[in-house]
């Protein structure tokens, strides 16, 4: 779906949908996945790239 | 969160959210969805460090303030258009209309699909330069001339908002 939309950079959680920012009342793994989403803004150079994160639901720990 | 007792829920509707909610119908969803298709992918370099940008936050997941008027579940092909969210919106002024997916973390925390708590963690930290003044939310399953509505006029008004609002970024979430 992601790619279908051609968004100019993409971060890709294999997430359940529903939570493109990860569980409920889990302040830090909401950050980390935002912050991880901003950065794309310095590291991507090519549009259309979608990055795919390395979190496993529910099985990461978030500092 | 619960569903206000003033809620024009009907059957059909309850029956359709209790339906997205199961696994074989977001893969049926999933599957079925095809984007409009569009022309190049489109590019902006960030022009300053991100320490510097203001950012905005957009979310297809129906978010609203509970003192705002809610997205129209009555029609099937959905609600093309907008709600702004003040950035100094506390999560417990927000709620979600929206049948067509499973919000029930969402409803316990808004930052599920729109994270404000984190934003406002980031610029804490200096990670983002600051806040636009308002985010801004869609009900997404839009279908039939909704999409051509979206396209043409709600996303080009949001567009102009978004720059009106001085936003240098904008992060997307689906839901």
């Amino acid at each position: 779906m992601t790619e279908q939309v051609r968004v100019p950079r993409a971060y890709f959680l294999r997430y359940p949908f529903g939570h493109p920012f990860g569980e409920p009342f889990a302040p830090a793994q909401q950050r980390q996945i935002l912050a991880d989403a901003l950065g794309l803004l310095e590291s991507v150079r090519v549009p259309g790239t979608i990055v795919d994160s390395p979190y496993r639901w529910r099985r990461h720990t978030f500092a | 969160m619960t569903m206000r007792s003033d809620d024009p829920d009907t059957l059909w509707t309850r029956l359709v959210r209790r339906a997205y909610r199961t696994a074989l119908v977001q893969r049926w969803w999933a599957g079925r969805f095809r984007a409009v298709p569009g022309g190049d992918i489109p590019w902006t370099p960030l022009a300053k460090p991100l320490e510097r940008c203001r950012v905005a936050l957009l979310t297809t997941g129906g978010v609203h303030r509970r003192d705002d008027t809610p997205f129209d579940r009555s029609d099937p092909l959905g609600d093309p258009s907008y709600r702004a969210v003040p950035a100094e919106s506390a999560s417990a002024d927000l709620t979600i209309t929206h049948d067509h997916y499973d919000h029930r973390d969402a409803d316990r925390d808004v930052n599920v699909v729109l994270p404000i708590d984190a934003l406002r963690a980031l610029l804490a930290a200096g990670r983002v330069g600051g806040l636009a003044p308002r985010h801004y939310s869609l009900m997404g399953h839009l279908e039939g001339p909704h999409l051509a509505t979206l396209r043409e006029r709600t996303a080009p008004a949001l567009a102009q908002r978004l720059r009106a609002d001085g936003t240098d970024v904008v992060v997307l979430a689906p839901a």
